[in-house]
Formats: C-alpha cells, sequence, structure tokens
C-alpha cells in the first residue's frame, strides 16, 4: 500500500511537473506567433523603398493604371486608351467607374501613410532625418491625393474618432500643413544636409537622389513652390508668402536635369506605362498632344511617342470621350515611346513655376517672366535629348487641326492659340498660357501634375468629350473637375466623409470644383 | 499452413506482394484452447458477433455467423466473459474444460462500452452527451478509398460531402451545423490522438485557382483519407461540444474518434481483403447535338444540324481496387497487429489515377505483471496521383468538351490532333477551336497540362500506461506525424495565355506538414461507498502544428526554354517563387474531468479546460478556461417501466474556446517585388483579438424496449458560436485597410434522432434496420455593423455570378448572386425580350433542411444484405456549369426551348405589360446563362435522394472451408454504390462539393460527375 501511494504521489508530481514545464513555454508563443517567411528585422528606413515606388505606383501595372492613367493621364489631355471598357462607358465618357477610382486612395493609404507611420513608429526621434525625409514624401504623395478627391485624410491619419472613423482635412487645411510639413522638413534637413551619417542612411532606401539631402531640400523647395502656384489664385496672399519663402531657402531650388525627380525601380520593373501601352495595348497617344506637338514641329514629340500604325509615319492621338466601337478601330494609333523611370518633377517645371511667379510680381523669381520661360523650355529639351530650343523658342507655328482617321465626327480645329515664340508685348493672359502649354509639354507624362494644373488654370486649351455618360453631373464645356469619394468610404468611414463633402462645397460627383480650382 | 496459403493463391484472387508478406507470418498455437457456441437463451437462435473473454487477460475472441467461438486461453480454469449488445453479460467458469456453450439472456441492463474523449472507454449509459458508433463490418461493407465516406447516412448528425477528384479525395465532414467563419470541419481522433487534417490548395474561386494569387487549386486529399479502412475497428461520433469539451479548441466542431486495430492474445490470424469496384459516370450534363454553331462561332447558336454525342465516349469506366492484409496475433504479453493496403485506382476521367500503399505496424505490451503497458503504432502512407480531376473554369478538361461548337468533329481536335506542329516555334501547340481561358482542347489538358501528385506520410504514436493502484494509472503518450506532399503541373506551350506564357507554365508545389502531440494523463477511478463511484481524470497536453511550403509558378516572366519543367528554368523577376509556413501554431492545455456514478441511475460529469493558444500571443491574454457540466438518469433503473427495458436522459452544457488565425496578432511586412511591403491588415489601435466561444446545450433521451430490439435515442441542441474571427474593411485613414476582430453569433438548433429496431429475429433470419433523422436549423444573430452592407464573404464571386455569403438574419453560407427582376411576381424583360438582371440577393442555403438514412441489414443464413438509402430534403444549390452550358447553347435545354419556339415564362415589360409570346431562346439564354448571368436560374432544390450501398454477402459454410483449415473463413460481397438516385433535382449530384474548406460549398463548376460503382469484395481470414 505504502508503495503504491507512493507511486501515486510519483504520478502526480508528473503531471504537475509536466504542467509547469509545458505552461511556462508559454514564452514561446510570441515566437511561434512571428511568421519566419517574412522579413524580419526590416531596417528603419527599408519602407521609402516601398513609399517611392508608390507615390506613383511602379507595379503591377493594373494598379497603375487605375491609379493614374485612366484618370489624370486621361484628363490631361496626354493619352487615351483605344478600349471602349464597359461599352465605352467608363472615365474616358464620364461615367466615372468606382471600382476603377478608388485605387489613388488605396495606393496613398496603404502603400505611403501606412509604411510611413510604421517607420515613424520604429525610428523615434532617433533617425531625424528619416522623419523629415518622411514629410517630404508624404506631402508629394498627398497633394496629388488632394488633388485628385479634394478634401483627403492626413492630420488625422492613424487617429480613429469615437464612432470608429477618421476624420479628413478640407483641402484648404491640407494644403496649409503641407506648407508646414515642408517648411519643418528643409528646416530639419538644412544643418544635415552634409552630414556624412545622414547621407549614408538616406542612400541606402534612396531611389531618387542616391542620398544627396541637398537635392532632396531643393526638391521640398520646389514642391513648395508648386503648392504655393497651384493656391495663387484661390489664396493670393498665402500664395505669395509661401511662394517667396519657397524661392528664398538657403539650399534652393532645382536649377538642372540633374535634380530631376526620377524614381528608379528597386527590383528592375519596367515603368508600368511600358505595359500598358505594350503589352495590353491599352493607352495611346491623345488628340492634344498630336495637335500641340505636331503644329509646333516640336522635336519632344518622336521622344514621347511613336508613328502610328493607321497612318504610317505619321503621330496620330486618340480624342477623349468619343464612341469607340471596338478597341481594333483605335489600337493603330501612335503608342508611346518607352518610358524608363518615373518622372514626378523635373527642373524644366521649376522654370515654369519661377516664370510663373515673375509673372505675378513674386520677389525672388530669379529672372523675368520670359527669361525664366525659355529656359524652362531648354532645360526640357535637354533632359529629353533634343538639343538646342532656340529655333523652337523663335517659332511662331501654331497647333494644328485634329483629324481622327477613323470618324470624322471627332475632327476639330486647333484648340490651343499660343505658340511657342515669347512675344513680351502680349497680354499677361496670353503670356499665362504660354507658360502652362509648355509646362504641360515638359510635364509629360506625369499627367496628374498636368490634370491639375489644366484645371487650376484651363491650360492648354484641351478638346471636350463627345459623348458625356455622366448623367449630368459633369459638365461637357467644363470638363471633369474631380473624383468623387471612393465608395469603400462611404462604408466604412461614412460620418466623416460626409462632413468631407460638406467641405468640398458641392455634390460629391465629378462636377464639383476642387478649393483651389476657381474660375 | 503453408497448404491453406497455396490454396489461397491458386483461387487468383490476390496480389502475389501480398502472399509475400503472409508467407513470413505463421500463425502460433496457444495450449490451452477452449470453443463452443453462443446462443439466445430464449430461441436458441445463434448470437453472431457476441465477445468472448477471458477475465483478467486481453484474450478475446467473438462468434461466427454460427455463434461459434475459439479462443486460447491462459489455463484450463479461467474465466470466460460473454457479452451481446441488448443481452445480460454472462461468466463462464471453464473448471477445465475445453467447450462451453454459453446462452445468454435478453437483457434489461445496457452494457455497451464506448470509446470517449481521450480514449477513455465509459459505459454508453452513462453519457450525458451524443455518440454514436460504427463498426469495422459496417464501414467496410461497401468500401470507400476514403472511410470517412462510409459514414453518409448511418449516424445523425453528420453532413458529408465529397469533393469532386474522386477516389482518394477530400471529404468534408460538418456536424450540427456550420458555425465558424474559420472552419467547420469535424475533428478527427485516431486512438486518442487528434488527427491534423490538412487538405492542401483547395479551390477558392470559380475558376478553380486556390488563394487569391492565382495558384492552381486542387485537391491533395485529407489526412482522414490516408488511413487503410481495414485497421479501423470503430469509429465514434462524439457529437457537440459536451463531449468534445476535453479535446479542446479543435474540437469546437465536433469530434469523430477513430479507435484501430489492434493484436489480440491468442486470437491468431490473418485476413484477406481484395475489393475491386468499376464506376461509371451518373449525372453528367444534359447535352444538346441538334443545333450547330454559326461560322468560327464559339457559342452553338446556330442552324440546325445533327452532331454526333462526343461527350458519352469520353469517360472511361473506372476501377478502383483495393487489397489489403492484415496479421494479427500475440500472446499475453506481446501483441502485434500488421497490415499492409494497396489501393489503385483509375478515373471516369481519362488518365486520372491514384495509388496508394498504407502500411502500418502496432505493438501492444505489458509489463510487470500486467502493471505497465505499452502501446507503439507506426504507419507510412505513400499516395500518388496522376491527373486527378479538377473543378472549376480552369485546366478542366470537361468545359471544352462540353461546350465544343456543334457541328465541328471532336475527331479533328482528338487522339493525334490535339496538338500541331508550329513551324514558327518548332514545338507541337494546341490545336483548338478559339482561344478562350475557360475552354481549352480536353485532350490537350489531359496530355500537356498534366499534374502530379504525391504524398509520403509517416505517423507513429508511442504510449505507456503504467497501473499504479487497482484505481489509479497514469498514462503517458506522444506522437509525430509528417506529412511530405509535392504538387507539380506541367502546361505546355501552347497552352492558353491566360493559363500560361508562352514557352509555357511550370507550377510546384512543395509542403511539409508536421505535428507533434504529447499528454499525460492520470486516471482515478474508485467506488467511493458501495453506491458511489467516481472517476477522476486529470491531464495536460501540448499540440503543435507546423506547415512549410515552397510554391513556385513560372506564370508571369514564363520559362526560358519551352517544355522544360525545373525551377531553374524559371524567368525572374516577377515570378512567384513563395516560402512560407502558413500555419504554425501550438496549444497547451490542462483539463481535469470528474464523472459521478449514483448506484447506476445516476451519472454526472464535470469537465473543465484551460488552453494556452500561440494564436493569441501579443493579445491581452493567450489562455482561455471553458467548462463542461452534464448529467444523466436512468430512468428504468430507478422506477418499473411496464414494456420498457431501458430508459434514459441526459442534459448537458459546455463550452468550447477556439484561438484565431496564426500571425493575426503579429502582422509583418510581406515581401513584394522592390522590398518590404507594409501590412494593411491586422488589429487596429487599441484593440485586441480573443478566443472564439461556442456555447452549447443539449438534452437527449434514450429508450430501449421490445426485449431490446428497438431502441430510439433523440437529441436536441442548441449552439451558439460568439466572438468569431471577422475581418472587417476599415477606413484606410486608419492605417489599415481590413481589420480582424471577434464579433457574431451564430445559432445552430436541432433535431437528431436514431431509430434501430430487429423486427426479425430467428435462427435463420434476422433484419436489423436504423433509421437517422438529423434537422438542424442555422441563424446568424448577430454579425457586425462594422460589415459593409452586414454581408461577410466566404467565397467572393468577383466578376461571376456566385459569392457565398454571411449574413445577419440569414442563414451562414448563404449562395449569393443575380437575382432576376421582378413584378408582379413575373419577371421583367426587355422589349426584346431579353430578361433584366436586379440586384445581388441571398437566393438560397446550401445546408439540407433535414437528412434522412435508413439502413438495414437482412441475414438469411450464411446470406447478408445490406441496404442504405439516405435522403438530403431541401437547401437550395447553384449551377454554374448549367448556366454556361446554357450561354454557349450547349445544353439540352436550349436544344428544347429553341424546338419549343422559345422560353415560355411569363413575362412582363417594364411597365407592366405583358409581354407576348415565347422568349427567344438564344437571347433570354444569353442574358441568364453564363458565369456572370442571372445566378437565380441556376439555383436548385437541394433534395437528393438515393440508394447509396447495396451489398450482398455470402459466408461460405465450415463445409466448404474446412479444405482449407478448421479457422479458415471465408466471405464473398457484391456490393454497389449510388445505385438508383430515386430523387435529384440539381442537374447535379449535391453530394459532391467543389471544395471541402468553408466556401463554395452548394455550386457545382465542371466538378467530374458523380459515379455510381459496382463490385465485388472477397475476405478471407485463417
Amino acid at each position: 500500500m505504502k508503495k503504491k501511494l507512493s507511486l501515486l504521489f510519483g504520478a502526480i508530481v508528473l503531471v504537475a511537473a509536466g504542467l509547469l514545464t509545458f505552461q511556462s513555454c508559454t514564452k514561446d508563443f510570441e515566437e511561434i506567433n512571428t511568421d519566419p517567411y517574412r522579413p524580419q528585422n526590416i531596417p528603419v528606413g527599408e519602407e521609402f523603398k516601398q513609399v517611392l515606388q508608390n507615390i506613383y505606383a511602379y507595379s503591377p501595372a493594373w494598379i497603375t493604371q487605375l491609379q493614374q492613367n485612366l484618370i489624370a493621364d486621361v484628363y490631361s489631355g496626354y493619352m487615351t486608351p483605344p478600349t471602349p471598357f464597359r461599352g465605352n462607358s467608363n472615365n474616358m465618357t464620364y461615367d466615372l467607374v468606382d471600382g476603377w477610382n478608388e485605387w489613388p486612395w488605396h495606393v496613398a493609404y496603404g502603400s505611403v501613410m501606412s509604411p510611413l507611420r510604421r517607420m515613424e513608429a520604429n525610428a523615434g526621434t532617433n533617425y531625424p532625418e528619416f522623419n523629415a525625409w518622411a514629410k517630404i514624401c508624404r506631402v508629394e504623395a498627398m497633394h496629388r491625393l488632394s488633388d485628385i478627391y479634394g478634401p483627403i485624410i492626413y492630420s488625422q491619419y492613424g487617429v480613429l474618432t469615437p464612432g470608429g472613423g477618421v476624420e479628413y482635412d478640407c483641402q484648404e487645411k491640407a494644403y496649409q500643413l503641407f506648407f508646414e510639413d515642408l517648411d519643418a522638413a528643409v528646416a530639419a534637413l538644412t544643418p544635415l544636409k552634409d552630414d556624412v551619417n545622414a547621407k549614408a542612411n538616406f542612400a541606402k532606401f534612396d531611389l531618387v537622389y542616391n542620398g544627396d539631402i541637398t537635392k532632396w531640400i531643393q526638391f521640398a523647395n520646389s514642391l513648395h513652390l508648386r503648392l504655393a502656384i497651384r493656391v495663387s489664385r484661390v489664396a493670393p496672399a498665402v500664395a505669395k508668402v509661401e511662394g517667396e519663402k519657397a524661392m528664398s531657402q538657403s539650399v534652393g531650388l532645382m536649377t538642372d536635369n540633374s535634380g530631376d525627380f526620377l524614381v528608379t525601380s528597386a527590383d528592375g520593373t519596367t515603368h508600368p506605362l511600358n505595359v500598358m501601352d505594350n503589352a495590353w495595348n491599352d493607352i495611346r497617344m491623345a488628340a492634344p498632344m498630336e495637335s500641340i506637338l505636331t503644329g509646333y514641329a516640336d522635336p519632344r514629340l518622336a521622344k514621347y511617342f511613336v508613328p502610328s500604325v493607321i497612318v504610317p509615319g505619321a503621330y496620330k492621338g486618340i480624342r477623349q470621350g468619343i464612341a469607340i466601337a471596338s478597341k481594333s478601330d483605335y489600337e493603330g494609333f501612335s503608342a508611346l515611346a518607352d518610358p524608363d523611370k518615373v518622372q514626378l518633377m523635373t527642373a524644366a517645371e521649376v522654370y515654369f513655376l519661377r516664370a510663373e511667379a515673375a509673372l505675378l510680381g513674386w520677389t525672388g523669381a530669379g529672372g523675368t517672366p520670359q527669361s525664366l520661360y525659355e529656359q524652362g523650355v531648354q532645360t526640357s529639351f535637354t533632359q529629353h535629348g533634343a538639343g538646342s530650343a532656340a529655333a523652337y523658342l523663335a517659332s511662331t507655328a501654331p497647333a494644328a487641326a485634329y483629324v481622327d482617321p477613323v470618324n470624322a465626327a471627332n475632327n476639330a480645329g486647333p484648340a490651343s492659340a499660343v505658340v511657342p515664340k515669347w512675344d513680351d508685348a502680349a497680354a499677361t493672359a496670353v503670356k499665362w498660357e504660354q507658360i502652362i502649354t509648355q509646362k504641360w509639354i515638359a510635364v509629360y507624362p506625369d499627367g496628374q501634375e498636368a490634370w491639375s494644373e489644366y484645371r487650376r488654370t484651363g491650360f492648354p486649351r484641351l478638346y471636350k468629350v463627345l459623348v458625356n455618360n455622366s448623367a449630368g453631373k459633369i459638365d461637357t464645356d467644363k470638363g471633369i473637375k474631380r473624383i468623387n469619394f471612393p465608395a469603400p468610404e462611404y462604408s466604412t468611414n461614412k460620418a466623416e466623409v460626409t462632413r468631407a463633402v460638406q467641405c468640398l462645397g458641392g455634390a460629391d460627383n465629378g462636377g464639383t470644383a476642387l478649393w483651389w480650382d476657381v474660375d | 499452413m503453408k497448404h491453406k496459403i497455396k490454396q489461397a493463391l491458386h483461387s487468383r484472387i490476390y496480389k502475389i506482394p501480398l502472399l509475400l508478406l503472409c508467407m513470413v507470418f505463421v500463425g502460433h498455437i496457444s495450449a490451452q484452447t477452449v470453443s463452443g457456441k453462443v446462443t439466445d437463451a430464449g430461441t436458441g437462435d445463434p448470437l453472431i458477433g457476441a465477445s468472448v473473454r477471458e477475465d483478467g487477460t486481453s484474450n478475446g475472441a467473438t462468434t461466427d455467423a454460427n455463434g461459434a467461438y475459439r479462443l486460447n486461453v491462459s489455463s484450463a480454469n479461467a474465466t470466460l466473459s460473454v457479452s451481446y449488445t441488448g443481452y445480460q453479460t454472462k461468466s463462464v467458469s471453464l473448471a477445465g474444460s475445453a467447450t462451453a456453450d454459453v446462452m445468454l439472456e435478453a437483457g434489461t441492463a445496457l452494457n455497451e462500452v464506448v470509446v470517449t474523449a481521450l480514449g477513455i472507454s465509459r459505459e454508453k449509459k452513462s453519457l450525458s452527451y451524443g455518440a454514436q458508433e460504427v463498426s469495422s463490418s459496417e464501414l467496410n461493407r461497401v468500401k470507400d478509398a476514403n472511410v470517412i465516406n462510409s459514414l453518409s447516412g448511418r449516424t445523425a448528425g453528420l453532413q458529408i460531402n465529397r469533393s469532386g477528384s474522386g477516389v482518394g479525395g477530400s471529404t468534408r465532414v460538418v456536424m450540427r451545423g456550420q458555425k465558424s467563419t474559420r472552419d467547420n470541419n469535424v475533428l478527427y481522433v485516431v486512438d486518442g490522438v487528434p488527427m491534423f487534417n490538412y487538405s492542401p490548395g483547395q479551390p477558392g474561386d470559380i475558376w478553380g485557382q486556390s488563394g487569391n494569387s492565382g495558384n492552381v487549386g486542387r485537391d491533395g486529399g485529407d489526412a482522414i483519407s490516408n488511413i487503410n479502412p481495414e485497421d479501423i475497428e470503430s469509429m465514434t461520433v462524439l457529437k457537440g461540444a459536451s463531449a468534445a469539451a476535453l479535446y479542446g479548441s479543435q474540437a469546437a466542431n465536433g469530434v469523430i474518434l477513430v479507435t484501430t486495430k489492434k493484436g489480440k492474445a491468442g486470437d491468431s490470424k490473418i485476413e484477406f481483403s481484395s475489393n475491386a469496384t468499376w464506376e461509371t459516370a451518373v449525372m453528367s450534363p444534359e447535352l444538346q447535338f441538334g443545333y450547330n454553331a454559326r461560322p468560327n462561332e464559339n457559342f452553338s447558336w446556330g442552324a440546325k444540324g445533327s452532331s454526333p454525342d462526343h461527350v458519352k465516349d469520353f469517360f472511361n469506366t473506372g476501377a478502383t481496387y483495393i487489397n489489403s492484409i492484415g496479421l494479427t496475433g500475440g500472446n499475453k504479453t506481446a501483441q502485434t497487429y500488421f497490415s499492409y493496403a494497396n489501393t489503385s485506382s483509375k478515373g471516369i476521367v481519362p488518365t486520372s489515377e491514384l495509388s496508394r500503399h498504407n502500411v502500418t505496424l502496432r505493438e501492444t505490451a505489458e509489463f510487470l505483471d500486467g502493471r505497465l503497458s505499452l502501446n507503439a503504432t507506426l504507419n507510412y502512407t505513400n499516395q500518388r496521383g496522376d491527373n486527378r480531376n479538377v473543378s472549376g473554369m480552369y485546366f478542366n478538361p470537361l468545359t471544352g468538351l462540353y461546350l465544343m461548337p456543334r457541328g465541328l468533329r471532336y475527331a479533328d481536335y482528338s487522339g493525334a490532333n490535339f496538338e500541331k506542329y508550329d513551324d514558327v516555334s518548332k514545338l507541337y501547340l494546341q490545336n483548338w477551336v478559339g482561344s478562350r481561358d475557360d475552354w481549352q482542347n480536353p485532350e490537350w489538358i489531359l496530355n500537356r497540362n498534366p499534374n502530379f501528385d504525391s504524398r509520403n506520410r509517416f505517423y507513429g504514436t508511442v504510449g505507456v500506461s503504467l497501473k499504479l493502484t487497482d484505481w489509479a494509472n497514469i498514462q503517458v503518450r506522444g506522437n509525430m506525424d509528417k506529412t511530405f506532399d509535392r504538387f507539380e503541373q506541367h502546361s505546355f506551350a501552347g497552352t492558353e495565355a491566360t493559363l500560361a506564357d508562352a514557352n509555357g507554365r511550370f507550377v510546384m508545389n512543395d509542403l511539409k506538414s508536421t505535428v507533434r502531440y504529447g499528454d499525460i494523463l492520470l486516471n482515478l477511478k474508485k467506488d467511493l461507498t458501495s453506491d458511489l463511484n467516481a472517476a477522476l481524470t486529470l491531464g495536460t497536453s501540448i499540440n503543435d502544428i507546423k506547415v512549410n511550403s515552397l510554391y513556385a509558378d513560372s506564370k508571369g516572366p514564363g520559362l526560358y526554354y519551352a517544355n522544360t519543367f525545373v525551377i531553374q528554368n524559371i524567368k525572374q523577376p516577377g515570378a512567384n517563387i513563395t516560402q512560407s509556413q502558413p500555419n504554425r501554431t501550438q496549444l497547451q492545455s490542462v483539463f481535469g474531468s470528474l464523472s459521478l456514478g449514483y448506484k447506476s441511475m445516476l451519472y454526472l460529469d464535470v469537465t473543465g479546460r484551460n488552453d494556452w493558444s500561440s494564436t493569441l500571443a501579443f493579445s491581452s491574454s493567450n489562455s482561455f478556461f471553458y467548462p463542461s457540466v452534464g448529467a444523466s438518469v436512468i430512468l428504468s433503473e430507478m422506477f418499473a417501466m411496464k414494456g420498457i427495458d431501458f430508459a434514459k436522459v441526459r442534459a448537458s452544457y459546455a463550452q468550447v474556446g477556439n484561438g484565431v488565425n496564426a500571425y493575426d496578432t503579429n502582422i509583418q511586412y510581406a515581401f513584394p517585388a522592390g522590398g518590404a511591403q507594409a501590412p494593411t491588415t491586422g488589429l487596429l489601435p487599441g484593440t485586441d483579438v480573443q478566443n472564439e466561444l461556442s456555447k452549447s446545450l443539449e438534452f437527449g433521451a434514450d429508450v430501449r424496449f421490445w426485449s431490446n430490439r428497438a431502441g430510439l435515442d433523440l437529441t436536441w441542441y442548441q449552439t451558439n458560436t460568439t466572438n468569431q474571427r471577422i475581418v472587417v474593411a476599415v477606413p484606410e485613414g486608419s492605417g489599415l485597410s481590413t481589420a480582424i476582430i471577434n464579433a457574431g453569433d451564430i445559432q445552430n438548433s436541432g433535431i437528431e434522432a436514431s431509430l434501430s429496431l430487429t423486427p426479425v429475429r430467428s435462427r435463420n433470419v434476422e433484419w436489423t434496420t436504423q433509421v437517422n433523422f438529423t434537422t438542424n436549423k442555422n441563424k446568424v444573430i448577430e454579425l457586425t455593423p462594422l460589415l459593409n452592407n452586414g454581408v461577410y464573404t466566404l467565397t467572393d464571386g468577383g466578376v461571376n455570378n456566385y459569392d457565398m455569403v454571411i449574413r445577419k438574419g440569414y442563414a451562414f453560407g448563404e449562395i449569393s448572386g443575380k437575382g432576376f427582376t421582378y413584378l408582379n411576381d413575373k419577371i421583367v424583360v426587355s422589349p426584346e425580350g431579353v430578361p433584366l438582371a436586379g440586384a445581388d440577393t441571398v437566393l438560397g442555403n446550401p445546408a439540407p433542411d433535414f437528412t434522412l438514412g435508413w439502413n438495414n441489414t437482412v441475414r438469411f443464413g450464411d446470406f447478408s444484405v445490406g441496404v442504405l438509402i439516405d435522403g438530403r430534403f431541401g437547401g437550395e444549390v447553384m449551377s454554374v456549369t448549367q448556366a454556361v452550358l446554357d450561354r454557349f447553347g450547349a445544353s439540352r435545354a436550349t436544344a428544347d426551348a429553341r424546338d419549343a419556339g422559345g422560353v415560355d415564362v411569363a413575362a412582363v415589360l417594364a411597365d407592366g405589360t405583358p409581354f407576348s409570346g415565347k422568349l427567344d431562346a438564344e437571347k433570354y439564354y444569353t442574358a441568364v446563362g453564363g458565369r456572370d448571368g442571372i445566378t437565380e436560374a441556376y439555383i436548385y432544390d437541394g433534395t437528393s435522394i438515393r440508394l447509396r450501398e447495396l451489398s450482398v454477402g455470402y459466408a461460405f459454410p465450415k463445409s466448404f472451408t474446412s479444405g482449407m483449415g478448421k479457422n479458415v473463413s471465408l466471405r464473398l460481397s457484391l456490393v454497389g454504390r449510388n445505385l438508383i438516385y430515386f430523387v435529384n433535382k440539381a442537374p447535379f449530384d449535391p453530394d459532391i462539393s467543389m471544395a471541402t474548406g468553408t466556401g463554395l460549398q452548394g455550386v457545382d463548376v465542371f466538378s467530374a460527375p458523380s459515379v455510381r460503382s459496382f463490385g465485388v469484395n472477397v475476405g478471407l481470414t485463417f
């Protein structure tokens, strides 16, 4: 009996020991519940690669197609698809496709804001250069988003309201925050611009300037000027203060093509426009590009597009918003000359911004409107290897009439009346149109910036749509003004998106003008 | 002995390898042998299958068809214990005699013993929850390569759906209704050890792709299907949470306990079983061959014509051969069971083949005067499948086969003509009608898109049990289950461009799963007083599951060289080469159970379990506790009940918790091309996830009467599963696009009834019959207000017309899609007669309203006949197949409509005026049919009633077998499955489901036709 009891006691001890052994092992749970096939110990700053490849999405190409190509690249007058998506009732004919148009939003929050926030949480205060860099990237990405929708989630990102929603910033507020963030970033980076460690930290993840902090500051200042010019009609006083500030920063602006903001792919992915253009045959030159560039005999034409198949040897663009029965009708129009890196800002654009600043009489533009305009054209020529712009700048050849070889109903005379040659005696409005028209040519293929400037200025003059399926929401003469808020916002964030519509000041559709878009 | 084997050999039934194996086995002879006959004391009829055991040993035998037994005993003065269901157990002292005939009295007490949680044997009458046992002989009556399929119709409370992948495919088994957003399959427990029933590659969409990344979907077979059916002694279905509370989290969906055979002392025998069945296709779609396609069109909407039926000759007669040998033997201290089974099958779809080998060795031994016992099992399974059937639109030979434009000759595209030489690429490329991703040349798919899968599985358990006192023992058990799966698909150059690149496509998936389980149990069992006995079990367990996967797919960048299928031929960047570990989880538990029995009339069970789940690491708590309590009262012991032999009522309440998915609480950066990517799903700031919880209540009654020849088992239950893991879309401004939350309340309530009856029992004839009835009502009481439109999507139809959703107020897993537009109960059509699609709406639920199974065994002397009829009644299912066939003008329905001058539907125009005349067939079916048409037109009543199994067996009399040896028994049966469909309202067999996961239920997307099988089964024991 005694032996049995001791055995029993032993057994209880064994069970108890088993329990203790097992339970003490729950300390391994965190290791077990960490996926070993995900990247481990991400270096702080790795996130910049994802961010830089998603301000304009590098891949997959279908995301880029929905983020920008079937929206701004078309509305800017740069490109038009030959494809009659959805029976030709789609963004091109102003029947805005919600399933497409939520993608700029998804990319901005999922692939820019989210990684930047994680990076900031990981970095803490150890890497002030990263925090500053994040601000610049964020402003560049989010002003583009705001220029699509208007109000956006910016200052309250990641902060849930008691109702589980996230509050928007009205566009005016968002722009104010952009200026503040750029100020803070430039103030933080300026003392570090020659700091070896900071540069080395940048270089690991920098797909644009290879760690050259000076260039990042110059980009931030140039972006600051772009945003100031953007609000110059709706808020002239603020714009002047911000614009002059941007032009007086010690590190200065982008001045030559070595400062162009060109994003390299981290893994050799080709520019997604090539996929849409060549693999899918889903994008072609647009009619305004044909009209203006052929009329001007612009040497950049051959750098941007290839001659068409449909009229061999000639450049043919497709007019937006026309009746297209079959993709094969328009597939043979001019394809794109394969772009290389993703271009988000160029020195040429900055000269045009300065030209407009000079025209507005702002201090610090550093030249006359004419000299800055001509430097802008020459800088763009240089960027594209088009040689000297001297002859071009003396040309008074106007834009050409547009002829659709498939359907004469789409034919139209030249929409634009300005010429390359600057006439200092011309009216300010003509000069303004010349500056914007040349900027439009130079900014190609970044339809997002071109569409924003088109809405702000009305330049270059583009062709109106002939098929308008917006059910009265978008005025054919005024053209599309914005994209309605993504449908998921109404299912997940209804109270806040409803408030955002209030500050939009009009219905949530493509006909309501943004804050800075005043007539 | 060798002589006997030779005779068996001459019968030319068995394959040579089996014989070689048994040649090495020589049965052993014991000194003491006792024999006799067990009969009914009242009628004198022999009792077949009665148990005869020697007390104090593990020696035992069962009686044969004549009630005779033969048993080796340890001593001439041994005491035998003879028992039989429905009879009083009797003890017989041998007192030196070599024969003992035993007469049993029909008993009033029910002493059936069933195996319950943790392998603890209990008297069935003491159970406070529903449990149903199915014996080996029942399971093997009409053998299925996946033994779980044999449970169909035999138990109440189970819904069993087979995948469409043919022999060796996975099976979905849902007990008492679907309750979880994650997994609803039951847990299998083999000899006390939970089995990880992993089934890789299950399709997730109508295309037949797996996951969201365009991976090639398939059915790799589940783990339970790997078991040799002959190794199984019995299966016990433990229903509901109470029965399962001790198995913890994994048991929330119910448990099927599998008890395998082991060697028996003194019972040395060799059992052969050889099973051959031949299968023919039934319920293949009804097609038309009387209307041709217009020139150069894919759709057969042209003029009348007459094409030969090229489909009927496509399917083969399938054949499945299952041969097995089992050797058992041993003495008092060591017993051995060894088995080998070989399964080889050719499917009805040409080139589809499966072969499987199972080897099992089980050793049981006793030491220290029987105080220490050891149990060791080793299992090895090798399985290989070629071109196993796939469902879905992609890589499926049946799409092109059924849809080929009429008027063309299939012979021009088959045989040597499925490919033709292309002078540009210098390769043989596909020769087919037109390029569509949803149809290719069927023979191209079979020969130039072949897939191969293989599995090697090692499974081993070691258990040691030490008897501490006569009322206490301790048991330690460990198990390792390692499975290696490999899948390859080789798509040759010439495969359609959506499915493969110009040089072809190589898909490879290597999977390894490792499951480690260990437990320690302390069992105490003591009579506290003469009236009160108590059993206490305390234990702890650990279960660790790890799955590694390497997936490589050349789709996108493609292959460097055409038709070379190796990883180094895959171009980069952009190919999907993914190493992942989709599931590493660890569960640690402590548990206890206390059972009290008072005077064999009152029983009380209390259990408690605490789990620690690794999936809840990083959460505020990784621990959760759940209890159960149950009671049963044997009324027949308390009161004298006239005409009632046994009556019991029972009640139980239980909770079962469940963790979340691995890594939910800790979602890391992902690898995309070009650098790590921040996750967009996870937990919202300030939130936490916790375990799911199922609470269930059940009441039951068990009554036996008519001298135990009739019995009724009734159960009512209700289960509420709350705190489910749900993924909701959140404002992207929150930092995530989707968040994991706990929410929901899904209720299942139902009734299970089992009536068993022996209407005839006489010397020569015995008829036993059993009816199983199940009804389950499911309701989504609460989901979460955070869901878009209150809908949680299980299968996202995308551009197709089938979605499967959970929606508040409806039942779990509704089929959702486009409806017609109605006005005054008539469908609305355009002025041209084209039906207008309405909004997306809930259209039906595939779960049946109720199921009935009727199982009969009739024995006439040496003959026995088994008849199993079962039916599912109600529920709605959907056929994408029919929709696509209609759209293409390939179905019989479209020809009938054309013959009739249109579709005769009462329709109105949008303004309410009636549409006059019939609707033009082409316009109607073009609008309604297709994978993106009007779903509502393809919803069918899921009712199906069938003769599921029929078997006629003959046990050869001793006079015949005595020439082979005195212990030889020989049995021959003719078997059939799915012989008659009495009713089947859908154009496919609703038993077959496209996938065995939670989604894609109740839908047919070009699954291979169901099969009717006939066969012969030979069993030889000596």
